[in-house]
């Protein structure tokens, strides 16, 4: 509980000192920051400021005041002596690092839920509906793996057929796909290539 | 501060510089080591791979005490305490007088027993003269840490002396830098403009010592009476008010007068005693001392850890054989007093160990950018000389310090780590400083950009450090975590995360290609 | 002499009080001589004796309080901010005469308490 209260005092102080900082007149002239066009509402961030180190005078949590004013004075400082480049630049970072962190997010989401929500019911489906039928039509081996692959490869044909002939996909694009299917097919051979 | 006209602030900024000129580097030594040793039992623990002792004392202490005073004669019941070593086990100490072999004087002589809390079996015992006490060779790390803070390493009260001296330069500081900058309120939140030129350097500091301001003077006073108290204000006080008697001033001080009856009488049980203080304070047991064991007219102190929200420990205080409440003793003087209140929470205020580790991190914090305000102050006085060769010199030494005191204190860590197992660290430790100095000097005459090698060799030394205290024999991690020592992962990762760091910082610098120094020679000074 | 040229001798005749201050600035000239100097002697020398002067004093007349230690404990804990109290005066004081009366009473006045009690 007297942690908490600490962590509190001292985060509430810093958010205070933060807005101070950010709308302080001088230092937004010195470094040439646009000037706010309304009052900085002072006096609600200085009692933020100093009202926990009331409330800490208040219930007489004399080392907690210590620890407050200490952390309050020494963090402040860090952030007055950050210009505002550098907070540019630090806003920069993580607007960036957090494009970054989305796209990634969205991979992992899109590999551990996206994709199997697609594939799983198509299995099941094939499992429970498509392979009994199969069995019951053709007795012998069904060699499941090639009718898959197969019918997987017509939707795709099928599909390219279809673009192409709506004009939505380039001639030229051919010679490029198939340059990537020879690929493909011929990957085994390709480390062997790379060892020599 | 409108009073001060321009000529009293060109007198305050001379003395102001000049003192920071003249006992600067000195007094970032004090102010780096001591945002250091403000973790010194941490590193402590850490340095002698024993896993730290939380400080619970439990309550079942009383029956294997009275087996292990069994064994010790009476003469050593005058003073008995108990305590707990950092290694978890009870070390019971029994005081007395003993005859001095060689001076034939009465000295104080001891008997100490390390009893293993569980099976109360006794590990180690020594005997002997109080002077003659073993020192344990693995405290050498942070002890010496210690007294470089304390007392820069130097003889007895001299050190002690100089520190002082740098604790009240350091609070003159802090005043007069108030008076010289004027607008202390205004430009608190004024970021620097570009920190490589002059009036770019001088936000940095004034910046930096605006913040601070408050705690710096904290800090000097408390550390400059701590420094000065005893080296110098005792025996003046003596002087003045015990014409001179300074054993009598102390007992005044420290001793309640009263007459004690000597005729046996068993002890009241301590673990009641233990759960009484426990409940009265609600703060955890630190130590026991028992006076006249064993006797009517024995007592029993309970040193008891700062309860919640307060600064300093208690000292409660029973009757040894009634076990009756006598109340809370002040740390000196026979009643409370404000002077007893004062010196109780003066030690805490500036060692910051008041509220475990969170207030220490803090004062760590703090600590660290005192020195940023010295070191930042001193290179600003040089910058507005630059012009000048002596003073591009001396910009020169005082990288050379910045960066080569954290190199002579790593390497005097490695000089013990290296000792320890098979010499004594006690002496080895100082002597690798010395050698880490020295080297610091070589390559401080020797190389133009010497603050930039030491920072290379910090780097160093930080990442190979926690494996070096692998390799001669420390706790592992594993170790450390099974039995509870996370402060030695804790400094180990601490220290690795420096040194990347570090590393990090020095890539970038390289690649950033550092503005070469003839590019801030050639600005005009403002 | 007539009483016209007496009154004209007694307007050029000093008023008493303008001979103290006369006196005062003759004795005040070695210290506006050399005010670099007096300046040293009185933020060094002075400044220390007159903290160890004010300190000592301070035994006598704080009140000792309950356990009959604080007039030894408070100077001990307030010692340096007095030193600091005297060296920032010490340096700021523009009137250095001035400034030399201040020292020479806090430690002759000091001096006198601590021999009295």
């Amino acid at each position: 509980m007297s942690g908490f209260l600490i962590y509190a005092s001292i985060f509430a102080s810093l958010a205070a000192l933060a807005y101070l900082t950010f709308t302080d007149p001088k230092r937004r002239r010195t470094h040439g920051q646009e000037v706010l066009d309304h009052r900085p509402y002072l006096w609600p961030a200085r009692i933020a400021l100093f009202g926990p180190g009331v409330l800490l005078i208040g219930l007489g949590h004399w080392s907690g005041l210590t620890i407050w004013a200490v952390a309050v004075t020494t963090l402040g400082w860090v952030i007055a002596a950050l210009s505002p480049a550098t907070y540019a630049r630090l806003v920069q970072d993580i607007e960036r690092k957090r494009i970054e962190a989305w796209d990634w997010l969205k991979a992992i989401a899109q590999t551990l839920i996206v994709e199997p929500a697609r594939y799983v019911p198509e299995r099941l489906k094939v499992w429970t509906f498509d392979l009994p039928r199969m069995r019951k039509r053709s007795p012998g081996r069904i060699q499941l793996a090639e009718v898959e692959e197969l019918k997987a490869r017509i939707t795709a044909l099928e599909a390219r057929l279809y673009r192409l002939e709506n004009g939505e996909e380039p001639m030229t694009a051919l010679a490029d796909e198939h340059e990537d299917n020879e690929l493909t097919t011929k990957q085994p051979a390709k480390p062997l290539d790379a060892a020599e | 501060m409108s009073f001060v006209t321009q000529a009293k602030t060109k007198r305050l900024l001379a003395v102001h510089g000049w003192s920071g000129t003249i006992l600067g580097l000195l007094l970032y030594v004090v102010i780096f080591t001591g945002a250091i040793v403000v973790f010194a039992d941490e590193i402590g623990s850490w340095s002698r791979g024993v896993i730290g002792h939380k400080g619970e004392f439990g309550t079942q202490v009383d029956h294997r005490f009275r087996v292990a005073a069994r064994s010790v004669d009476r003469n050593y019941y005058e003073e008995v305490s108990i305590g707990r070593t950092r290694t978890g086990d009870f070390r019971y100490s029994f005081e007395g007088h003993a005859t001095d072999p060689s001076s034939g004087e009465e000295v104080d002589a001891l008997v100490r027993l390390r009893v293993d809390p569980e099976s109360g079996e006794v590990l180690e015992r020594w005997e002997g003269l109080e002077s003659d006490l073993p020192r344990d060779s693995t405290t050498a790390l942070s002890r010496f840490w210690v007294d470089l803070h304390e007392e820069l390493y130097l003889p007895a009260p001299y050190g002690f002396f100089l520190v002082c001296v740098l604790g009240m330069m350091m609070m003159f500081a802090a005043v007069s830098g108030v008076l010289i900058h004027k607008h202390v309120v205004r430009d608190a939140f004024v970021a620097a403009r570009n920190p490589t030129r002059l009036v770019g350097a001088r936000d940095l500091h004034v910046l930096a010592g605006t913040w601070g301001i408050p705690f710096a003077i904290l800090l000097a006073l408390t550390g400059a009476f701590l420094g000065f108290a005893f080296s110098v204000g005792v025996p003046i006080m003596a002087m003045i008010s015990f014409d001179g008697d300074r054993q009598a001033m102390i007992s005044a001080l420290l001793e309640r007068p009263e007459a004690v009856d000597l005729a046996p009488a068993p002890l009241a049980a301590l673990d009641f005693v233990i759960r009484d203080a426990m409940e009265r304070t609600g703060a955890a047991v630190g130590s026991i001392q028992i006076s006249n064991y064993d006797s009517v007219g024995a007592t029993i102190s309970v040193f008891m850890g700062p309860s919640p929200g307060g600064f300093a420990g208690q000292r409660l205080e029973f009757d040894g054989v009634t076990r009756a409440f006598e109340g809370v003793q002040p740390g000196f003087g026979a009643t409370h007093s404000l002077s007893s209140t004062l010196f109780g929470i003066i030690r805490p205020l500036h060692f910051g160990d008041f509220a475990g580790l969170g207030s220490k991190i803090v004062w760590f914090g703090m600590g660290l950018a005192m020195a940023y305000v010295n070191a930042s102050g001193m290179l600003l006085w040089c910058k507005r000389r630059e012009d000048q060769a002596l003073w591009r010199g001396f910009r020169h030494w005082i990288m050379v310090t910045v960066w080569g005191l954290p190199f002579a204190m790593l390497v005097s860590a490695v000089a013990y780590f290296v000792t320890v197992p098979v010499a004594d660290a006690h002496f080895w430790t100082p002597l690798g400083f010395l050698l880490g100095l020295f080297l610091c000097i070589v390559l401080g005459l020797r190389s133009e950009n010497a603050g930039h090698q030491l920072r290379l060799a910090n780097t160093g030394l930080c990442l190979a450090l926690p494996v070096l205290r692998h390799l001669t024999g420390g706790t592992s991690w594993s170790e450390a975590l099974i039995s509870g020592g996370a402060e030695i992962l804790v400094i180990d990762i601490l220290f690795l995360g420096m040194g990347l760091l570090l590393l990090r910082k020095s890539g970038a610098r390289s690649t950033d290609a550092e503005p070469p120094r003839d590019a801030t020679i050639q600005e005009p000074a403002e | 002499m007539s009483e016209r040229d007496q009154t004209v001798a007694s307007f050029e005749q000093p008023l008493p009080s303008q001979r103290m201050r006369g006196f005062a600035r003759q004795l005040s000239a070695p210290i506006n001589h050399r005010p670099r100097l007096t300046r040293w002697v009185l933020a060094g020398p002075a400044t220390l004796l007159a903290t160890l002067a004010f300190v000592a004093g301070m035994t006598v007349w704080w009140p000792p309080g309950a356990a009959g230690i604080d007039q030894i404990g408070m100077p001990l804990i307030l010692s340096p901010v007095i030193w600091v109290c005297i060296f920032v005066y010490a340096l700021l004081d523009e009137n250095l005469s001035r400034a030399c009366l201040v020292m020479l009473a806090l430690i002759a006045g000091n001096g006198v308490l601590l021999a009295m009690g």
